[in-house]
């Protein structure tokens, strides 16, 4: 669960993200039982038949970069390698994505907490994280599922 | 011969707002890319890279305004920050 200030900024940043998603395809469903938390349908361009399920969970919004891991359905496994796509910096051997737009990554790399990388609270970040996400699923570096 | 003024949107989820101009169709996406990025308060920096985007395809630098516009006066881009290490 996040904090009442954060529920309120994601609720208001959280139809930008749904409009961006639902265009490609995909789709935003908060989850009922933690209000900063999100599960986010995601389908890369090249391959519209794959899906893949994100679950995406704010600490405190905007401030903190989230928690982002792969699932292999909705409220399901954040456990398994197969549901997450295989693109340079995601990690399914561990669970992560090591860049500077998650928690995980901040937390390996305490010096992007400063420059050019530190995480940034202006305009709507739950947007940038979403169209992160789908930008990398429909680069050249997405070279599909992991195996 | 006429000018063929095209009218640039470019967004980007860091910035408050979007970036609008009107540039010559014979302008290069990098021009009207970094003009926008001045806009939006975007800068280059290392382990990153800026391009845009439309209709979710990466465009070059090099091209045009005109050749991606098909004669549409006015175009959206969504300008992209791709972040390179991991």
């Amino acid at each position: 669960m996040t904090d009442a200030e954060s529920a309120l900024n994601l609720k208001s940043d959280e139809s930008d993200v749904a409009a961006f998603l639902e265009e490609r395809g995909g789709k935003l469903i908060p989850d009922e039982s933690d209000n900063g938390m999100y599960w986010l349908l995601l389908r890369p361009s090249s391959d519209q038949s794959q899906e893949y399920v994100a679950c995406v969970r704010w600490d405190r919004y905007p401030q903190r970069p989230p928690s982002i891991k792969f699932a292999d359905a909705i409220k399901g496994s954040l456990a398994n390698a197969r549901a997450w796509p295989s693109i340079p910096g995601y990690r399914p051997g561990s669970f992560d994505i090591c860049m500077p737009f998650t928690a995980e990554g901040f937390a390996l790399h305490a010096e992007w907490n400063s420059g050019p990388q530190s995480w940034r609270t202006s305009g709507n970040p739950f947007l940038w994280v979403a169209s992160r996400l789908q930008d990398d699923l429909n680069s050249v570096r997405y070279s599909g599922r992991v195996a | 011969m006429a000018r063929d003024t095209i009218e640039v949107t470019v967004t980007f989820p860091l910035a408050a707002k979007p970036f609008h101009g009107d540039f010559d169709g014979s302008a290069s996406i990098l021009t009207v890319r970094n003009a926008a990025m001045k806009g939006l308060g975007a800068d280059e920096e290392a382990g990153s890279v800026f391009y845009l985007s439309h209709k979710d395809q990466r465009v070059p630098d090099e091209r045009l305004l005109r050749d991606i516009a098909d004669h549409a006066q006015g175009l959206k881009f969504r300008l992209v920050k791709e972040l390179i290490q991991g």
